[in-house]
Formats: structure tokens, sequence, C-alpha cells
């Protein structure tokens, strides 16, 4: 095969090749019934970005992904998020119990002590659902009450549980450079 | 109002809260310089409200959105009876097989009867006086089970 004909045929297989990426890219992703936790299959979708305020002493805001209400009667949530690594973090088991919280003080609905993170992956574009066990109200409480004592200086912040997170943080030398940053710039 | 608004205020959000679980002394920092999220973080934001919008869009369009009682909704807006006809399908049609092939047989073929009642308005209250009238017997049956129960 001469040069030129080589070249045509590099040509026509990297447009092939794109044409099959972008196919893939706008390719609806798997059906819900694919992911969706049995227990959530034949339940009914009752919230989808709904925002609800617990008002009270603690007065929380949260806006929940999504609700189903179960066969029971009382609420299931799920939320997205999308990372690299499958699994669900403190961070998610917070938010969803926020969302718990705040959804049982304006409606006055039973939710469920559990939820689920649906973990979509950034590059694959694979999901799987993670069960998680929420905190607590008083749990709840307790956190939105530690946080206002941080900002107000009476409670010194901890440092990060894994230390992959101190590599990647913009403050990290200020970070390094001080024990209490919030009096710090206060003083 | 202005308490309201102080207290709107001082509410603390889910993922303000979340974010604790992420690292206490970066919170403090980035409520005293603001955020700096590095490309790649930017980036993950980016993916992720696209990934939410979709997600939504997926939540609103798909059939679990079975919450809505199409038909009644439509007539009867999403007053008492229409709860009634909701209390009858959580408590008594979808414990059983039969009741829950019955909802998805009824979500499979709402949506096009709406269209119909929406396209032939003078339809609607014939459907409505029927929906009335099934309603409040379903209300009277469900309440005598109540009492009966609480005998």
């Amino acid at each position: 095969m001469a040069l030129d004909q080589w070249i045509l045929f590099a040509l026509g297989a990297a447009i092939l090749m794109a044409l099959i990426w972008w196919r893939h890219r706008l390719r609806p992703g798997p059906s819900e019934q694919s992911w969706l936790p049995k227990e959530l299959r034949d339940a009914e979708l009752v919230y989808t970005e709904r925002v609800f305020r617990s008002g009270g002493e603690v007065p929380i805001v949260a806006k929940c992904d999504r609700a189903y209400r179960v066969k029971k009667g009382e609420i299931v949530l799920l939320e997205l998020k999308t990372r690299q690594r499958n699994r669900p973090y403190l961070s998610d088991v917070i938010e969803l119990s926020a969302q718990r919280f705040a959804i049982q003080m304006q409606t006055r609905e039973c939710v469920a002590g559990h939820g689920y993170v649906l973990i979509r992956r950034a590059n694959s574009g694979t999901q799987s659902v993670h069960r998680v066990t929420l905190l607590s109200a008083e749990e709840v409480i307790a956190l939105a009450t530690r946080r206002a004592a941080i900002f107000k200086g009476n409670t010194v912040a901890r440092y990060a549980g894994a230390k992959g997170l101190c590599r990647k943080c913009a403050f990290a030398s200020r970070c390094r450079a001080v024990t209490d940053p919030f009096n710090e710039f206060a003083g | 109002m202005k308490v309201d608004e102080t207290k709107r205020s001082k509410a603390v959000s889910a993922s303000e809260l979340a974010q604790m679980g992420v690292c206490e002394r970066l919170m403090v920092f980035e409520h005293l310089y603001g955020k700096r999220p590095s490309m790649a973080q930017r980036k993950a934001i980016k993916r992720g409200l696209v990934e939410h919008a979709r997600f939504y869009q997926e939540g609103i369009h798909a059939p679990a959105m079975r919450g809505r009682c199409y038909i009644a909704t439509l007539i009867l807006g999403s007053g008492h009876e229409t709860m009634v006809l909701r209390q009858f399908r959580d408590q008594v049609l979808r414990p059983y097989g039969a009741g829950r092939w019955t909802i998805a047989m009824y979500y499979r073929t709402a949506p096009a009867i709406c269209q119909i009642l929406n396209h032939w308005p003078y339809l609607q209250p014939a459907v409505r006086w029927v929906l009335r009238l099934i309603a409040r017997t379903i209300d009277c049956l469900m309440e005598d089970g109540e009492g009966d129960h609480g005998a």
C-alpha cells in the first residue's frame, strides 16, 4: 500500500473512532431500574431537587436530590455524587443526614435512618449505589452547634482525617503555619 | 418579617455542614479567604453540575415519578379528593401484587388519557363527577375501616 493510501486509511480510522466516542458520550445513562436499589424499585419518587428548611433553634437548609416513598410509607433519600473513587464519604452521610433532619422538621414525615449515595464515575460513566446509615437528629444538631462554635472562636477546627486531602489543598502551607486559623485571623 | 430574614441568614446548608466531614480547617480557611479550587476541582464541580441537571431531568421524566396521580391531579387539583385517591393507592393497592400491577397499568395509560382530556376539555366535567364519586366512596370506606380498627 502506498503512503498516501496509508494516510487516508489512518484518517478514516481516526474519524470513525471520533464518531464512536462522540456517540458513546451522547448515549443516555443506563435505565434507572438497573441501578436503583431493590427497596426503591417499586417506590414513589416524591421529591426531586427540592429545598427544605428545618426552622427551630438550629435552622438547616437542605436540597435533596431525590426522595422516594417506600411501601412502608417512610421516605428514603438518595444523593448523587460524581467522583473517581467508587465509595461514599463521611461528608455524604452528613449531607444526607442534614437533608433528613430538614425534611422531618418541615414536613413532619418519617424519613428512614438510612439513605443511598449514587456514585457516577467521572471517566467510565458507570454508576453504583451505596447504602449508608444516617446520623440521628441530635448528632446533626451537635454538628451544626460545633460549626457555630468554630466560627465564634470557641472551638478549634480539626485537621482533615485523610492526609491525601492536604496534598491537594490550596491552604496547605498556611494551615501548617497556624494552630487556630480563625483566632489567627481574628487576632 | 425581619426575624424570618435573620433566621434564614443564620441557617446552615446541608453542604456547608457536610464540609465538616471533609476538613474543618479547610472550612474555616474558605470562610475567611474564599474558595480556591484547583483546575481539576473546578472541572469536577462543572461536571457535577451537568450531571445533577441530567439527573433532575431523568427524575422528572422517569416512570418513577409515580407520586403524580396524573388524571386526578389534572381533574381535581391537589385537594382532599386527590389525597384520598393517593392514600387508596398506597395503603390498599400497593401492598398486593395485583394492586401493584393495577398501579403500573394506570401509570402506563394515564398520560395518554390526560392528553385526551386536555385535547377535549368538555370531557372533563364527566370524568370529574366520576372521580369525585369514587373518591368519596373510598373516603367513606377507609373511614369505616379505621373506625373498625379503632373499636
